[in-house]
């Protein structure tokens, strides 16, 4: 226990470590939050847009069009701010972007947009909705229906019901924070690669002396991954805790299993360095960028860099988020807090769980090859 | 000024990492970057997804009807359906029962449904609702559903001219912004790799004594190591305006590229400075590590550079104001936004002042500090 106390005091003074794993996904979750707070709200709301309406030299203003435009409305809020006004007056609005279109009305309805993008699509739609009823009315004056189509075309009924988005969260920016809780999780590595660079004589003094003192390695290597899963673990917590109390991250849905699944994930990045540590007898530096970049490369493929590769890669190849170690992560924690579906859940801790196995068989079976080719070696000399 | 050179070679792997890092990021987004520039007319195409159990008339009637101006698929993967609409792969997904047309045709609600986690397709929604009252309408008329569905699918043909002015799409820049806009990031990431080191070693105390103690002048000191600063700046500055060139050169105008060069040289300025600052203030390289990592990413998501100034809260927008990359990319929009850059020459030059100014504001900083530090 006070060697288990010792290796937690030792790894937590570590300032490189510490900043890596604590300091560095808290200021890039913050910067997260500042910048992408809005993008859901301003990309992809409804907000009402501004147009203006014109007529075209010696023509009459079509009024119906108008009426049309101010009456449409979603959930009571309009669709569009109508500005009638002249033409040299309106063009002078769209070019300092004070309104998205000007719809010219005379004998054919033109719009001068400013720019291409969503809201002008919508303008148009509804300007082209427009024209076609116009179309369908005049044909059923000519037919001598226009009663009948008048009565048909005002019936309140709504063909389209709405079903609700099932998930907890409907922000997709929530991505690149689950993405950013699996980086945490995986630079546990740090702490798991200093722990065995710490009991291998050849790689630091402090080594040397460690393997000196009078103890088993057993007892000793399961207080170093102690210490460093506890570090870990805290860690997950405090980020866990800054995302929903201080940065109000709407993670979903918080619940026990989190936790638990924090912890799994911990200790996949404690043994994830030892695993690479066992394997790569490089100097410190070398370890440090094989780790570094196998963390941040399984990161990118979990959408850390570019949000949506997670979702193309399981259109394309789900082989690679079966098994990326990252993805993973980020997608028990999809699982569980936004979409609540609990079978992905349990399918995305067992792969961890196994290649939590396959990272301690891997590194046992590394540092016995490695015991008898030193006995080999030592029987020949 | 050999030593500085010295050191500057030992960050040359760092610096290829941070380069490879820019290129890569530079070609992700030009890949989603407005490649047509026409001044005509172009939907914002919505991905739809329907999943069709009825396959009757008016079913496939209403998927001709969206399908021409979105992206209408037919396959579904009921698994995926959520995810695909959490993550904004798919905009709209519309399930239709079996015997919807029926119902539909008998006066009855029900048998559809749609599914978005956006507000603003609401548009969409209404766009639906008119189609079916179009039907009825035809309907009315007295056709058949056959023919009611092939006159509504004739009659959308109907539509309104358009003309765009700047023949640009929101957000959506040419490759060449991309370009300018992560120079902002990595100039100042890779400046402190490289400048920081060289300011730790010959301003850390046991150095600086005995340097002092030398025969080469205080004044000679400083004349080589800004000599060597200066020579990396400008070979590591020439070299990214040189990849901007090669690759991105179709995007400029020889105006815009001229003025896209005095905007970075400014940035560069400013970069210097707050890179000596950062190498007196921070010892070690992991630290230094730490600190480029933090400003470079810092100023680039606050600025407007990973994601656009108009899609980041207002207060951040304040807050980006007191940054100099802020003052950058206004006048790298202003490259690319306005027919000619010569419309906004007094608000270019105006935001290149203030960038000037921040760098003498962050350089009378280092000497403030060098100073401190000389009396402590």
């Amino acid at each position: 226990m006070i060697y288990y106390m010792y290796r937690v005091k030792r790894l937590f003074r570590n300032k490189i470590m510490f900043f890596w794993s604590i300091i560095f996904p808290l200021v890039l979750a913050t910067f997260f939050k500042l910048a992408f707070s809005s993008i859901t709200e301003k990309d992809w709301g409804f907000g009402t847009i501004e147009v203006a309406v014109t007529t075209e030299e010696g023509a009459v203003r079509d009024e119906m069009l108008v009426a049309f435009l101010k009456e449409m409305e979603n959930e009571g809020e309009a669709f569009f701010s109508v500005t009638e006004t002249d033409s040299a007056t309106a063009e002078q609005m769209l070019t300092e972007k004070k309104v998205k279109a000007v719809i010219v009305t005379g004998e054919d309805t033109r719009i001068h947009f400013y720019e291409n993008g969503l809201d002008s699509t919508v303008v148009k739609t509804v300007v082209d909705s427009y024209l076609q009823s116009k179309d369908i009315f005049i044909e059923a004056a000519m037919t001598g229906r226009l009663a009948e189509v008048t009565k048909s075309f005002s019936e309140e009924a709504e063909t389209l019901a709405v079903r609700e988005f099932k998930g907890a969260s409907k922000d997709p920016m929530i991505q690149y924070f689950q993405a950013l809780l699996a980086m945490a999780s995986l630079y546990g590595a740090m702490y798991g690669l200093a722990n065995t660079n710490e009991l291998n004589q050849n790689a630091t003094d402090v080594a040397a002396r460690r393997l000196a003192a009078p103890m088993r390695r057993i007892p000793t290597v399961v207080s170093d991954v102690a210490a460093a899963f506890t570090i870990q673990y805290v860690q997950f917590l405090i980020i866990i805790a800054y995302y929903t109390l201080i940065l109000r991250v709407d993670f979903g849905t918080v619940s026990g299993l989190l936790f638990l699944a924090g912890a799994l994930n911990s200790l996949f990045g404690v043994l994830l360095g030892y695993f690479i540590g066992c394997l790569v007898r490089k100097k410190e530096s070398i370890q440090n960028a094989i780790m570094m970049g196998s963390v941040m490369f399984s990161c990118f493929l979990a959408g850390l860099m570019v949000g949506n590769i997670r979702i193309m890669l399981e259109i394309s190849a789900p082989f690679i988020n079966r098994i990326n170690p990252a993805t993973l992560i980020a997608d028990s924690f999809q699982a569980l807090c936004v979409m609540g579906d609990m079978k992905r859940f349990t399918r995305c801790m067992l792969s961890i769980l196994i290649w939590c196995v396959c990272l301690v068989a891997g590194s046992v079976i590394v540092l016995m090859i490695r015991q008898r080719t030193g006995q080999r070696r030592e029987k020949k000399s | 000024m050999k030593t500085v050179l010295k050191i500057a070679k030992k960050a040359l792997p760092s610096v290829i990492i941070y380069l490879c890092i820019f290129c890569a990021l530079m070609f992700a987004f030009t890949f989603f970057a407005g490649k047509d520039q026409e001044k005509n007319f172009q939907a914002t195409e919505l991905d739809i997804i329907m999943d069709d159990r009825d396959a009757s008339v008016l079913s496939k009637a209403l998927s001709d009807y969206l399908a021409k101006e979105n992206n209408v698929s037919g396959e579904f993967d009921e698994e995926l359906v959520s995810e695909l609409l959490f993550t904004g792969t798919i905009d709209y997904v519309i399930y239709i029962e079996e015997g919807f047309e029926e119902k539909f045709l008998a006066g009855e609600q029900g048998g559809i449904e749609r599914q978005s986690i956006r507000a603003n397709v609401a548009f969409l929604d209404q766009k639906t609702e008119l189609f079916f009252r179009y039907v009825r309408a035809e309907l009315a008329l007295g056709k058949t559903i056959e023919d009611a569905c092939d006159a509504v699918l004739l009659n959308c043909d109907k539509q309104s001219q358009t003309e765009v002015k700047s023949g640009k799409s929101a957000f959506l820049m040419a490759p060449g912004y991309y370009f300018l806009a992560y120079l902002s990031y990595i100039l100042p990431a890779i400046l402190i790799m490289i400048l920081g080191p060289i300011m730790y070693a010959f301003y850390k105390k046991e150095v600086k004594m005995r340097t002092d103690c030398g025969m080469v002048s205080v004044r000679k000191q400083n004349m080589a190591i800004v000599g060597g600063i200066a020579i990396v700046a400008m070979i590591l500055w020439s070299l990214l305006i040189a990849i901007g060139a090669v690759i991105y050169g179709g995007d400029f105008t020889v105006t815009t590229y001229l003025y896209g060069m005095l905007n970075s040289f400014l940035l560069l300025l400013v970069s210097v400075a707050i890179s000596v600052l950062i190498g007196i203030l921070v010892k070690g390289g992991d630290a230094l590590n730490g600190a480029s990592n933090l400003i470079g990413m810092g100023m680039a998501f606050i600025c407007g550079v990973f994601v656009p100034a108009e899609l980041l809260p207002d207060y951040v927008g304040k807050i980006a104001e007191f940054l100099p990359v802020s003052w950058y990319m206004k006048n790298v929009k202003l490259l690319f936004e306005g027919e000619s850059v010569t419309e906004y020459m007094g608000e270019f030059f105006g935001n290149c002042g203030i960038i000037t100014i921040f760098a003498i504001a962050f350089f009378c900083i280092f000497l403030v500090v060098v100073k401190r530090k000389k009396v402590a």
